[in-house]
């Protein structure tokens, strides 16, 4: 928050909460930080307000007396469909959730939460330069930034930064497409040889030859082809940091020279007599259980040992999806800038969509949807057909039996809307559901009766 | 029975609103034994559960604990429980020591 900002220039906050106390809480909170803040004790105030001053951001208890958090945050939405909203509960259950993504909320609060939570929360919900140390939701690094507002993120770069001070090698584990590059780049740049190099090589890329060749370099004639000396990674990240990535294609015999290098702490080009003294700081990553590997004897146990002095695990998307709110606005803004379509920004129902997907290609695949979304949209909201559309597109291989089902009942349930003419009722009774039931379906695959019935 | 001081840290930014924070409190606990006395364990879970939401965000993360009991136990219909949880809450209330960082 950019605390030399005039009054009228500070961004203003709703703060709905039938608890009075928790209310004047969060009201003090926010009001030292620098916002304007307005209170409203139940939803009718909260609508009342809105039509005196339009804020920045509206933040609503989930379970209140006169008015329920989700019927408020629907009306919201109703009447003004791009305002940021965040809710809070002590009891929230899945279902709320849900719901409550599917209005296109952009933050989830769990009482009890401390002030830096809500802090972090409200600074990534309404954009307002999120600060750049590592404690509030976004590091900077040379090669792009790491966006989270999740625990567990907030501990895996806790252990980057105690990590990045020592010379330890580092394996990370994770997923593919979870970022293992980009948190390798996070541990060079707040280490002691961030203006040294990082150089990072992905061993599965490269045929053992080459691969052999690239990292340890070559003298001038070694094989057929080398007409010239060719300096190897390790030499060119001399005083800095060598990234390995996909360590665990890496040949049994190259393996073994890799162990040599960790050892002597020197290289010898292929080819070469002389061996040359290195100072590395190795990181490796993989997507595979080494662990595993060793026991198959596809992978060295003693490299393994000397690979995984530190281990990180890096989480998949899945495992930390309340930061895909943060991740988009990331996105929708650097994407913007090279492929065209800034301030375009995601319709409530598009958000749910990318909320309640599972991405098994993490945040790869959604930086993908992101752009493919921003290149195909015509106006400045995108809509979710867009979405589907891209995240069908992205899915990778055969789909998961949940999948297929979600799939299944989703184009079923369109069929009876189709067939009913909208007609809820009708459709729930063929689907041999109650309407509760029949509606909870509905808010799950995020299907509008109306929007099935014709004129 | 000797009562055990509950010895606080709250926030001194928050130092003014916690004289009508713990009069809420109290208010409550006086509430909570009329609800007990004709077994309404719903509305007696429900005030324990909005306690538990702000308790420790203020700092009192004994009265926080306390709550959770009384709505686990309000929860479980267990009278004894609550009556003792009861018992707990109206010690915390007349000792507790805050001190304002």
């Amino acid at each position: 928050m950019n605390a030399e900002a005039s009054p009228e220039e500070r961004p203003r906050i709703l703060l709905v909460d039938d608890d009075g106390d928790h209310l004047a809480l969060c009201e003090r909170w926010l009001t030292l930080t620098g916002y304007r803040v307005d209170t409203a004790p139940g939803g009718a105030e909260a609508l009342a307000s809105l039509e005196r001053a339009r804020p920045d951001l509206v933040i609503s208890d989930l379970v209140m007396d006169d008015m329920n958090g989700l019927r408020l945050l629907s009306e919201i939405h109703r009447q003004d469909p791009v305002l940021p909203t965040m809710v809070m509960s002590g009891k929230a259950g899945v279902p709320d959730a849900l719901k409550a993504a599917h209005l296109g909320v952009s933050g989830f609060l769990e009482k009890p939460f401390d002030k830096q939570t809500l802090l972090s929360a409200v600074s990534d919900a309404i954009g307002t330069n999120p600060p750049l140390d590592a404690g509030s939701g976004g590091l900077e690094t040379g090669a792009g930034r790491l966006v989270y507002r999740s625990a567990l993120m907030q501990e895996l770069v806790g252990r980057i930064q105690r990590v990045a001070t020592g010379t330890s090698t580092v394996l990370l584990r994770g997923e593919t497409g979870t970022g293992k590059e980009l948190v390798a780049r996070a541990i060079h740049d707040l280490g002691p040889r961030s203006s040294q190099p990082f150089i990072s090589i992905n061993c599965s890329a490269l045929p053992e030859q080459l691969l052999e060749s690239e990292l340890f370099g070559h003298e001038k004639g070694a094989f057929t082809g080398a007409t010239t000396r060719h300096i190897g990674l390790f030499q060119a990240a001399d005083g800095g940091t060598l990234f390995l990535d996909e360590i665990g294609d890496m040949p049994l015999a190259l393996q073994a020279k890799v162990l040599r290098v960790l050892q002597d702490f020197s290289v010898r080009p292929v080819g070469g007599l002389q061996s040359v003294a290195i100072d590395v700081r190795v990181i490796s990553a993989t997507h595979q259980d080494l662990a595993t590997m060793v026991g198959e004897k596809q992978f060295r146990e003693d490299l393994y040992y000397r690979l995984n002095v530190v281990p990180l695990q890096i989480p998949a998307l899945r495992e930390r999806a309340e930061d895909i709110p943060a991740l988009l606005e990331y996105f929708l803004t650097s994407l913007a800038a090279r492929v065209g379509g800034g301030n375009k920004s995601f319709a409530p129902e598009a958000r749910a969509a990318l909320l309640q997907a599972s991405f098994p290609g993490n945040i790869r695949q959604l930086q993908n949807v992101v752009e493919r979304c921003l290149v195909l949209s015509n106006g400045p909201v995108i809509p979710k057909s867009l979405v589907v559309e891209a995240l069908q597109d992205q899915a990778s291989g055969l789909p998961t039996l949940d999948d297929a089902k979600n799939a299944f009942e989703r184009r079923y349930i369109a069929g009876l809307l189709r067939a009913t003419n909208g007609n809820v009722t009708t459709a729930a009774k063929i689907a041999g559901r109650n309407r509760t039931e029949f509606y909870n379906l509905l808010a799950r695959h995020s299907l509008e009766p109306v929007s099935f019935r014709s004129r | 029975m000797e009562t055990t001081a509950s010895r606080v840290q709250v926030s001194a930014d928050l130092a003014d609103l916690i004289p009508r924070y713990l009069e809420n409190r109290h208010d409550d606990l006086a509430f909570a034994r009329q609800l007990l006395a004709k077994e309404d364990f719903y509305m007696l879970a429900g005030m324990a559960h909005r306690i538990r939401g702000s308790a420790s965000s203020y700092g009192f993360n004994g009265l926080g604990d306390i709550a959770a009991a009384i709505e686990d136990a309000a929860e479980r219909h267990d009278k004894q429980a609550v009556a003792s949880q009861l018992l707990a809450l109206e010690q915390f209330l007349t000792s507790v020591e805050i001190s304002y960082i």
